[in-house]
Protein backbone atom coordinates (compact mmCIF):
# COMPACT_ATOMS: atom_id res chain seq x y z
CA UNK A 1 0.00 0.00 0.00
CA UNK A 2 1.64 3.09 -1.11
CA UNK A 3 1.34 5.90 1.11
CA UNK A 4 -0.39 9.56 0.18
CA UNK A 5 2.66 10.98 -0.53
CA UNK A 6 3.70 9.27 -2.72
CA UNK A 7 0.83 8.83 -4.56
CA UNK A 8 0.28 12.18 -5.03
CA UNK A 9 4.09 12.69 -6.11
CA UNK A 10 2.44 10.13 -8.89
CA UNK A 11 -0.27 12.31 -10.07
CA UNK A 12 1.95 15.19 -10.41
CA UNK A 13 4.78 13.21 -12.65
CA UNK A 14 1.38 12.23 -14.38
CA UNK A 15 0.17 15.38 -15.03
CA UNK A 16 3.72 17.12 -16.24
CA UNK A 17 4.10 14.09 -18.56
CA UNK A 18 0.64 14.97 -19.76
CA UNK A 19 1.06 18.43 -20.29
CA UNK A 20 4.72 17.71 -22.06
CA UNK A 21 3.37 15.24 -24.74
CA UNK A 22 0.46 17.44 -25.55
CA UNK A 23 2.77 20.49 -25.64
CA UNK A 24 5.58 18.68 -27.81
CA UNK A 25 2.88 16.92 -30.20
CA UNK A 26 1.65 20.25 -30.60
CA UNK A 27 4.80 21.51 -31.68
CA UNK A 28 5.91 19.10 -33.74
CA UNK A 29 2.99 18.77 -35.83
CA UNK A 30 3.75 20.34 -39.57
CA UNK A 31 1.99 23.66 -39.78
CA UNK A 32 -0.09 22.47 -42.57
CA UNK A 33 -1.43 19.59 -40.70
CA UNK A 34 -2.87 22.15 -38.11
CA UNK A 35 -5.28 23.31 -41.06
CA UNK A 36 -8.35 25.69 -39.28
CA UNK A 37 -6.67 26.06 -36.31
CA UNK A 38 -6.26 29.59 -36.56
CA UNK A 39 -3.00 31.48 -36.16
CA UNK A 40 -2.71 33.06 -32.90
CA UNK A 41 -1.58 36.51 -34.40
CA UNK A 42 -5.12 36.45 -36.54
CA UNK A 43 -7.01 35.84 -33.03
CA UNK A 44 -6.58 39.58 -32.13
CA UNK A 45 -6.44 40.82 -36.13
CA UNK A 46 -9.19 43.79 -36.38
CA UNK A 47 -11.95 42.30 -38.63
CA UNK A 48 -14.41 43.92 -39.98
CA UNK A 49 -17.55 44.81 -38.42
CA UNK A 50 -20.38 42.71 -39.55
CA UNK A 51 -22.60 44.32 -41.92
CA UNK A 52 -19.48 46.32 -42.60
CA UNK A 53 -18.09 47.29 -46.63
CA UNK A 54 -14.44 47.95 -48.20
CA UNK A 55 -14.45 49.81 -51.04
CA UNK A 56 -13.18 46.58 -53.11
CA UNK A 57 -16.52 45.03 -51.94
CA UNK A 58 -18.18 47.76 -53.19
CA UNK A 59 -16.65 47.94 -56.59
CA UNK A 60 -17.30 44.53 -56.90
CA UNK A 61 -21.07 44.93 -56.18
CA UNK A 62 -21.42 48.40 -58.16
CA UNK A 63 -19.79 46.61 -61.52
CA UNK A 64 -22.80 44.39 -62.66
CA UNK A 65 -25.15 47.87 -62.38
CA UNK A 66 -22.38 50.35 -64.18
CA UNK A 67 -22.04 47.32 -67.03
CA UNK A 68 -25.94 47.15 -67.43
CA UNK A 69 -26.46 50.77 -67.02
CA UNK A 70 -24.13 51.17 -70.11
CA UNK A 71 -26.14 48.68 -71.97
CA UNK A 72 -28.85 50.45 -71.57
CA UNK A 73 -27.37 53.62 -72.38
CA UNK A 74 -25.56 52.45 -75.50
CA UNK A 75 -29.18 50.85 -76.40
CA UNK A 76 -30.70 54.35 -76.19
CA UNK A 77 -32.80 53.57 -73.25
CA UNK A 78 -31.76 56.37 -70.83
CA UNK A 79 -35.11 56.03 -68.83
CA UNK A 80 -34.29 52.42 -67.67
CA UNK A 81 -30.85 53.28 -66.98
CA UNK A 82 -31.48 55.90 -64.29
CA UNK A 83 -34.49 54.27 -62.95
CA UNK A 84 -31.68 51.06 -62.59
CA UNK A 85 -29.03 53.71 -61.27
CA UNK A 86 -31.21 55.63 -59.14
CA UNK A 87 -32.68 52.23 -57.35
CA UNK A 88 -29.07 51.18 -56.38
CA UNK A 89 -27.70 54.33 -55.43
CA UNK A 90 -30.40 54.75 -53.31
CA UNK A 91 -29.41 51.35 -51.79
CA UNK A 92 -26.38 51.43 -51.48
CA UNK A 93 -25.52 55.06 -51.12
CA UNK A 94 -23.19 54.78 -53.32
CA UNK A 95 -21.48 57.95 -54.41
CA UNK A 96 -20.48 56.72 -57.64
CA UNK A 97 -23.70 55.36 -58.98
CA UNK A 98 -25.33 58.62 -58.16
CA UNK A 99 -22.92 60.47 -60.22
CA UNK A 100 -23.37 57.77 -62.88
CA UNK A 101 -26.81 58.48 -62.73
CA UNK A 102 -26.35 62.36 -62.83
CA UNK A 103 -24.53 61.71 -66.50
CA UNK A 104 -27.36 59.81 -67.46
CA UNK A 105 -29.91 62.08 -66.62
CA UNK A 106 -27.82 64.93 -68.23
CA UNK A 107 -27.02 63.13 -71.53
CA UNK A 108 -31.65 62.51 -71.16
CA UNK A 109 -31.70 66.91 -70.71
CA UNK A 110 -29.63 67.41 -73.32
CA UNK A 111 -31.12 65.30 -76.01
CA UNK A 112 -34.99 65.75 -74.62
CA UNK A 113 -34.09 69.31 -73.94
CA UNK A 114 -36.08 68.53 -70.72
CA UNK A 115 -34.69 71.12 -67.62
CA UNK A 116 -36.50 68.93 -65.13
CA UNK A 117 -34.07 65.93 -66.18
CA UNK A 118 -30.91 68.60 -65.82
CA UNK A 119 -32.62 69.19 -62.51
CA UNK A 120 -32.43 65.66 -61.69
CA UNK A 121 -28.72 65.19 -62.32
CA UNK A 122 -27.32 68.18 -60.90
CA UNK A 123 -29.62 66.96 -57.48
CA UNK A 124 -27.90 63.36 -58.20
CA UNK A 125 -24.40 65.35 -58.60
CA UNK A 126 -25.38 67.35 -55.00
CA UNK A 127 -26.29 63.73 -53.46
CA UNK A 128 -22.96 62.42 -54.67
CA UNK A 129 -21.21 64.87 -53.18
CA UNK A 130 -23.19 65.07 -49.61
CA UNK A 131 -21.79 61.40 -49.40
CA UNK A 132 -18.05 62.16 -50.30
CA UNK A 133 -17.88 64.89 -48.06
CA UNK A 134 -19.28 62.94 -45.53
CA UNK A 135 -16.84 60.14 -46.39
CA UNK A 136 -14.15 62.35 -44.99
CA UNK A 137 -16.01 63.41 -41.82
CA UNK A 138 -14.90 61.58 -38.85
CA UNK A 139 -18.90 60.91 -38.08
CA UNK A 140 -18.48 58.27 -40.76
CA UNK A 141 -18.80 54.93 -40.27
CA UNK A 142 -15.53 53.92 -40.97
CA UNK A 143 -16.04 50.28 -41.60
CA UNK A 144 -18.98 51.38 -44.37
CA UNK A 145 -16.26 52.77 -47.16
CA UNK A 146 -18.11 52.84 -50.86
CA UNK A 147 -15.33 54.69 -52.16
CA UNK A 148 -11.03 54.77 -51.46
CA UNK A 149 -10.37 58.13 -49.93
CA UNK A 150 -7.97 58.78 -52.22
CA UNK A 151 -10.55 58.15 -54.75
CA UNK A 152 -12.77 61.02 -53.47
CA UNK A 153 -11.22 64.11 -54.45
CA UNK A 154 -11.57 62.96 -58.29
CA UNK A 155 -15.11 61.78 -57.89
CA UNK A 156 -15.90 65.42 -56.28
CA UNK A 157 -14.45 67.13 -59.00
CA UNK A 158 -16.47 65.00 -61.27
CA UNK A 159 -19.44 65.80 -59.43
CA UNK A 160 -18.46 69.86 -59.47
CA UNK A 161 -18.04 69.18 -63.34
CA UNK A 162 -21.59 67.83 -63.73
CA UNK A 163 -22.94 70.67 -61.67
CA UNK A 164 -22.01 73.37 -63.73
CA UNK A 165 -22.91 71.51 -67.10
CA UNK A 166 -26.52 70.72 -65.25
CA UNK A 167 -26.19 74.51 -64.84
CA UNK A 168 -25.73 75.35 -68.19
CA UNK A 169 -28.02 72.99 -69.91
CA UNK A 170 -30.40 74.45 -68.01
CA UNK A 171 -30.05 78.26 -68.88
CA UNK A 172 -29.81 76.73 -72.55
CA UNK A 173 -32.98 75.33 -72.70
CA UNK A 174 -34.80 78.07 -70.83
CA UNK A 175 -33.29 80.73 -73.05
CA UNK A 176 -34.70 78.35 -75.91
CA UNK A 177 -38.12 77.71 -73.78
CA UNK A 178 -38.31 81.80 -73.70
CA UNK A 179 -38.12 82.41 -77.48
CA UNK A 180 -40.22 79.76 -77.91
CA UNK A 181 -42.68 81.27 -75.53
CA UNK A 182 -42.12 85.09 -76.70
CA UNK A 183 -41.19 84.87 -80.21
CA UNK A 184 -38.69 87.90 -81.31
CA UNK A 185 -41.20 90.71 -82.15
CA UNK A 186 -41.87 90.74 -85.51
CA UNK A 187 -39.61 93.10 -87.44
CA UNK A 188 -40.72 96.13 -87.67
CA UNK A 189 -42.54 96.61 -91.35
CA UNK A 190 -40.05 98.82 -93.11
CA UNK A 191 -41.60 102.08 -93.03
CA UNK A 192 -40.49 103.51 -96.75
CA UNK A 193 -39.46 106.62 -97.88
CA UNK A 194 -42.65 107.14 -99.03
CA UNK A 195 -42.43 107.38 -102.53
CA UNK A 196 -44.69 105.15 -102.84
CA UNK A 197 -47.36 107.34 -101.71
CA UNK A 198 -46.22 110.28 -103.60
CA UNK A 199 -46.73 108.65 -107.02
CA UNK A 200 -50.18 107.36 -105.65
CA UNK A 201 -51.14 110.46 -104.58
CA UNK A 202 -50.12 112.33 -108.15
CA UNK A 203 -52.22 109.92 -109.82
CA UNK A 204 -54.68 110.55 -107.42
CA UNK A 205 -54.38 114.06 -107.96
CA UNK A 206 -54.11 113.56 -112.25
CA UNK A 207 -57.45 111.80 -111.65
CA UNK A 208 -59.20 114.54 -109.69
CA UNK A 209 -57.48 117.19 -111.98
CA UNK A 210 -58.96 115.02 -114.81
CA UNK A 211 -62.40 114.37 -113.36
CA UNK A 212 -62.93 118.36 -112.68
CA UNK A 213 -61.74 119.04 -116.93
CA UNK A 214 -64.51 116.48 -117.36
CA UNK A 215 -66.68 117.60 -114.99
CA UNK A 216 -66.41 121.43 -116.47
CA UNK A 217 -67.19 119.68 -120.06
CA UNK A 218 -69.92 118.21 -118.94
CA UNK A 219 -71.20 121.66 -117.50
CA UNK A 220 -70.45 123.42 -120.54
CA UNK A 221 -72.32 120.68 -122.84
CA UNK A 222 -75.60 121.03 -120.08
CA UNK A 223 -75.33 124.94 -120.35
CA UNK A 224 -75.34 124.91 -124.24
CA UNK A 225 -78.02 122.01 -124.72
CA UNK A 226 -79.77 124.39 -122.26
CA UNK A 227 -79.64 127.07 -124.16
CA UNK A 228 -80.93 124.79 -127.05
CA UNK A 229 -83.82 123.51 -125.48
CA UNK A 230 -84.36 127.08 -123.81
CA UNK A 231 -85.15 128.35 -127.37
CA UNK A 232 -89.00 128.59 -128.63
CA UNK A 233 -88.09 127.11 -132.30
CA UNK A 234 -87.22 123.91 -131.15
CA UNK A 235 -88.92 121.53 -130.66
CA UNK A 236 -90.03 118.18 -131.28
CA UNK A 237 -87.96 115.44 -132.69
CA UNK A 238 -84.59 118.03 -132.16
CA UNK A 239 -85.71 119.23 -128.72
CA UNK A 240 -85.64 116.00 -126.97
CA UNK A 241 -82.18 115.37 -128.45
CA UNK A 242 -80.73 118.22 -127.06
CA UNK A 243 -82.69 117.70 -123.99
CA UNK A 244 -80.84 114.62 -123.74
CA UNK A 245 -77.35 115.36 -124.63
CA UNK A 246 -78.15 118.09 -121.59
CA UNK A 247 -78.71 115.50 -119.51
CA UNK A 248 -75.91 113.81 -120.38
CA UNK A 249 -73.63 116.69 -120.27
CA UNK A 250 -75.50 117.47 -116.68
CA UNK A 251 -74.18 114.15 -115.25
CA UNK A 252 -70.60 114.05 -117.48
CA UNK A 253 -70.05 117.03 -114.57
CA UNK A 254 -72.19 115.76 -111.74
CA UNK A 255 -69.73 112.50 -112.52
CA UNK A 256 -66.45 114.45 -113.44
CA UNK A 257 -66.52 117.52 -110.45
CA UNK A 258 -67.50 114.74 -107.59
CA UNK A 259 -64.44 112.24 -109.03
CA UNK A 260 -62.22 115.67 -109.32
CA UNK A 261 -62.93 116.73 -106.24
CA UNK A 262 -62.07 113.68 -104.35
CA UNK A 263 -59.05 112.90 -106.56
CA UNK A 264 -57.63 116.32 -105.88
CA UNK A 265 -58.23 115.69 -102.38
CA UNK A 266 -57.16 112.29 -101.81
CA UNK A 267 -53.72 112.89 -103.83
CA UNK A 268 -53.15 115.66 -102.45
CA UNK A 269 -53.49 114.13 -98.67
CA UNK A 270 -51.57 111.08 -99.70
CA UNK A 271 -48.79 113.39 -101.28
CA UNK A 272 -48.59 115.17 -98.18
CA UNK A 273 -48.26 111.95 -96.13
CA UNK A 274 -45.71 110.97 -98.71
CA UNK A 275 -43.34 113.94 -98.59
CA UNK A 276 -43.55 113.58 -94.90
CA UNK A 277 -42.22 110.14 -94.78
CA UNK A 278 -39.68 110.77 -97.30
CA UNK A 279 -38.61 113.49 -94.63
CA UNK A 280 -38.32 111.25 -91.72
CA UNK A 281 -36.78 108.41 -93.67
CA UNK A 282 -34.25 110.57 -94.49
CA UNK A 283 -33.90 109.25 -97.63
CA UNK A 284 -36.02 111.18 -99.60
CA UNK A 285 -34.04 112.71 -102.29
CA UNK A 286 -33.20 116.13 -101.94
CA UNK A 287 -35.73 118.12 -104.45
CA UNK A 288 -35.29 121.14 -105.55
CA UNK A 289 -38.21 123.65 -104.33
CA UNK A 290 -39.76 123.31 -108.18
CA UNK A 291 -39.79 119.61 -107.50
CA UNK A 292 -41.23 119.79 -104.26
CA UNK A 293 -45.03 119.80 -105.48
CA UNK A 294 -46.22 118.39 -108.33
CA UNK A 295 -47.38 120.96 -111.31
CA UNK A 296 -50.39 120.41 -113.51
CA UNK A 297 -49.61 122.33 -116.84
CA UNK A 298 -51.23 123.16 -119.78
CA UNK A 299 -49.17 120.94 -122.61
CA UNK A 300 -47.41 122.56 -125.16
CA UNK A 301 -49.32 121.49 -127.96
CA UNK A 302 -52.85 123.26 -125.85
CA UNK A 303 -54.59 120.25 -126.44
CA UNK A 304 -54.49 118.36 -122.91
CA UNK A 305 -52.97 118.87 -119.11
CA UNK A 306 -49.59 117.34 -118.00
CA UNK A 307 -48.91 116.53 -114.47
CA UNK A 308 -44.75 116.67 -113.48
CA UNK A 309 -42.74 115.96 -110.55
CA UNK A 310 -40.40 114.05 -108.93
CA UNK A 311 -41.28 111.54 -106.65
CA UNK B 1 -31.85 43.93 -21.47
CA UNK B 2 -28.23 43.65 -21.15
CA UNK B 3 -26.75 41.62 -17.94
CA UNK B 4 -25.30 44.37 -15.69
CA UNK B 5 -21.66 43.65 -14.86
CA UNK B 6 -20.77 42.03 -11.83
CA UNK B 7 -19.17 43.42 -9.38
CA UNK B 8 -15.54 42.70 -8.43
CA UNK B 9 -15.19 40.07 -5.34
CA UNK B 10 -13.48 42.32 -3.40
CA UNK B 11 -16.15 45.09 -3.71
CA UNK B 12 -19.28 42.93 -2.43
CA UNK B 13 -18.09 43.29 0.91
CA UNK B 14 -18.28 47.52 0.34
CA UNK B 15 -21.21 48.15 -1.19
CA UNK B 16 -22.37 51.83 -0.10
CA UNK B 17 -19.54 53.35 -2.08
CA UNK B 18 -20.28 51.80 -4.91
CA UNK B 19 -23.72 52.71 -5.06
CA UNK B 20 -23.20 56.39 -3.70
CA UNK B 21 -20.69 56.85 -6.53
CA UNK B 22 -23.45 55.88 -9.26
CA UNK B 23 -26.20 57.39 -7.86
CA UNK B 24 -23.47 60.79 -8.10
CA UNK B 25 -22.80 60.37 -11.12
CA UNK B 26 -26.66 59.48 -12.58
CA UNK B 27 -28.12 62.03 -10.70
CA UNK B 28 -25.23 64.77 -12.15
CA UNK B 29 -25.70 63.65 -15.69
CA UNK B 30 -29.75 64.13 -15.56
CA UNK B 31 -29.41 67.32 -14.03
CA UNK B 32 -26.99 68.91 -16.22
CA UNK B 33 -26.49 67.98 -20.09
CA UNK B 34 -23.36 70.83 -20.19
CA UNK B 35 -23.03 73.93 -21.85
CA UNK B 36 -22.47 72.36 -25.28
CA UNK B 37 -25.35 70.19 -25.29
CA UNK B 38 -28.61 71.50 -26.85
CA UNK B 39 -31.95 69.83 -26.30
CA UNK B 40 -33.99 71.32 -28.35
CA UNK B 41 -38.04 70.53 -29.16
CA UNK B 42 -40.06 72.55 -31.23
CA UNK B 43 -43.36 73.61 -31.17
CA UNK B 44 -45.16 72.26 -34.58
CA UNK B 45 -45.86 74.70 -37.12
CA UNK B 46 -42.88 76.88 -36.07
CA UNK B 47 -39.20 77.07 -37.68
CA UNK B 48 -36.38 75.88 -36.42
CA UNK B 49 -34.29 78.58 -34.72
CA UNK B 50 -32.32 76.45 -32.63
CA UNK B 51 -28.74 77.09 -32.53
CA UNK B 52 -27.83 73.50 -33.11
CA UNK B 53 -29.81 74.20 -36.97
CA UNK B 54 -31.89 70.82 -35.73
CA UNK B 55 -35.30 71.28 -34.06
CA UNK B 56 -37.38 67.74 -32.57
CA UNK B 57 -40.63 68.47 -33.98
CA UNK B 58 -42.10 65.34 -32.18
CA UNK B 59 -42.06 62.19 -31.28
CA UNK B 60 -39.87 62.93 -27.96
CA UNK B 61 -36.27 62.52 -29.04
CA UNK B 62 -33.72 64.89 -27.72
CA UNK B 63 -30.83 66.36 -29.93
CA UNK B 64 -27.21 66.99 -28.29
CA UNK B 65 -25.24 68.99 -30.92
CA UNK B 66 -21.34 68.14 -32.26
CA UNK B 67 -21.89 65.00 -29.64
CA UNK B 68 -20.94 61.63 -31.04
CA UNK B 69 -21.79 58.26 -29.56
CA UNK B 70 -19.43 55.76 -27.31
CA UNK B 71 -19.12 52.45 -28.00
CA UNK B 72 -21.69 51.96 -25.11
CA UNK B 73 -24.00 53.83 -26.76
CA UNK B 74 -23.37 51.71 -29.57
CA UNK B 75 -24.31 48.43 -28.03
CA UNK B 76 -27.16 49.62 -26.39
CA UNK B 77 -29.15 50.60 -29.91
CA UNK B 78 -31.72 48.31 -30.73
CA UNK B 79 -33.60 47.87 -33.73
CA UNK B 80 -35.88 45.46 -32.04
CA UNK B 81 -38.07 48.14 -30.78
CA UNK B 82 -36.89 50.65 -33.82
CA UNK B 83 -39.08 53.63 -34.56
CA UNK B 84 -38.91 55.94 -37.47
CA UNK B 85 -37.45 58.88 -38.54
CA UNK B 86 -39.11 61.95 -40.56
CA UNK B 87 -36.53 64.68 -41.68
CA UNK B 88 -37.32 68.19 -44.04
CA UNK B 89 -35.00 70.83 -44.28
CA UNK B 90 -36.20 74.10 -44.44
CA UNK B 91 -34.79 76.52 -46.68
CA UNK B 92 -32.53 74.79 -47.89
CA UNK B 93 -31.20 70.97 -49.52
CA UNK B 94 -29.15 68.28 -47.95
CA UNK B 95 -28.44 64.49 -47.21
CA UNK B 96 -29.02 62.72 -44.24
CA UNK B 97 -26.79 60.53 -42.26
CA UNK B 98 -27.69 58.15 -39.20
CA UNK B 99 -24.98 56.23 -37.75
CA UNK B 100 -22.50 56.33 -40.04
CA UNK B 101 -24.47 56.01 -42.92
CA UNK B 102 -26.46 57.66 -45.81
CA UNK B 103 -29.83 56.87 -45.21
CA UNK B 104 -31.47 59.34 -47.41
CA UNK B 105 -31.51 63.20 -49.63
CA UNK B 106 -34.44 65.45 -47.54
CA UNK B 107 -37.06 65.23 -47.33
CA UNK B 108 -36.88 61.70 -45.81
CA UNK B 109 -39.48 59.93 -44.03
CA UNK B 110 -39.95 56.06 -42.69
CA UNK B 111 -35.98 55.52 -41.87
CA UNK B 112 -35.64 52.87 -39.55
CA UNK B 113 -34.96 54.61 -36.31
CA UNK B 114 -33.17 52.02 -33.48
CA UNK B 115 -34.28 53.60 -29.93
CA UNK B 116 -31.31 54.76 -28.12
CA UNK B 117 -28.67 57.17 -28.70
CA UNK B 118 -28.04 57.87 -32.59
CA UNK B 119 -25.29 59.38 -34.89
CA UNK B 120 -27.23 61.91 -36.70
CA UNK B 121 -25.63 64.47 -39.41
CA UNK B 122 -27.14 66.86 -42.17
CA UNK B 123 -25.31 68.12 -45.00
CA UNK B 124 -25.19 70.04 -48.30
CA UNK B 125 -22.12 68.96 -49.80
CA UNK B 126 -19.09 70.57 -47.21
CA UNK B 127 -21.41 72.84 -45.63
CA UNK B 128 -22.54 70.15 -42.52
CA UNK B 129 -26.35 71.71 -41.27
CA UNK B 130 -26.62 69.70 -38.15
CA UNK B 131 -24.52 67.14 -36.61
CA UNK B 132 -24.93 65.26 -33.33
CA UNK B 133 -26.15 62.71 -31.16
CA UNK B 134 -29.93 62.02 -31.07
CA UNK B 135 -31.60 60.16 -27.96
CA UNK B 136 -34.75 57.95 -29.16
CA UNK B 137 -37.16 56.52 -26.87
CA UNK B 138 -38.34 53.31 -28.43
CA UNK B 139 -41.05 53.25 -31.30
CA UNK B 140 -40.86 56.60 -31.40
CA UNK B 141 -42.29 58.16 -34.73
CA UNK B 142 -39.59 60.91 -34.70
CA UNK B 143 -39.96 64.09 -36.70
CA UNK B 144 -37.13 66.93 -37.23
CA UNK B 145 -36.56 69.80 -39.14
CA UNK B 146 -33.50 71.15 -40.21
CA UNK B 147 -32.38 74.81 -40.29
CA UNK B 148 -31.12 74.74 -44.07
CA UNK B 149 -30.71 78.53 -44.00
Amino acid sequence: MSSPGRAGQRRASATLALALALGVGVATVPVSARAGVTPAPLLFKKTKKSGGLTPEEAAERRAPVQQQGQQMVSAGELTAATILYDGAAQNEGDPVLFLDAADVYLAMAKEEREISSAETAKMRAQTAQDVLYFHLDSASDPDYRLVATEDVSGLLARASALIDDADATIAEIEAEQDAVVAPEAAPKRKQGNGRGLRIAGAGFIGLGVAGLGLGAAGMAIGRINQKRVDDPAVYGTEFDEFDAKGRRGNLLAGVGLAVGGVGLVLGVTLLVIGKRRGKNAGSAPQESPSDEEASVMLLPTGRGLALTGRF
Amino acid sequence: MPALPTLPRTSVSRPLPWALALGLGLGLAVASPGPAATAAVLAAGMGCSDSSGLCVDSGGASFTADKKSTSKDRKKRSTKNAGTLSLSIDGGRGSVFLNGRYVGTAPVSGVELPSGKNDLQVRDGADVLATGLLDVPKGAAVSITVNGG
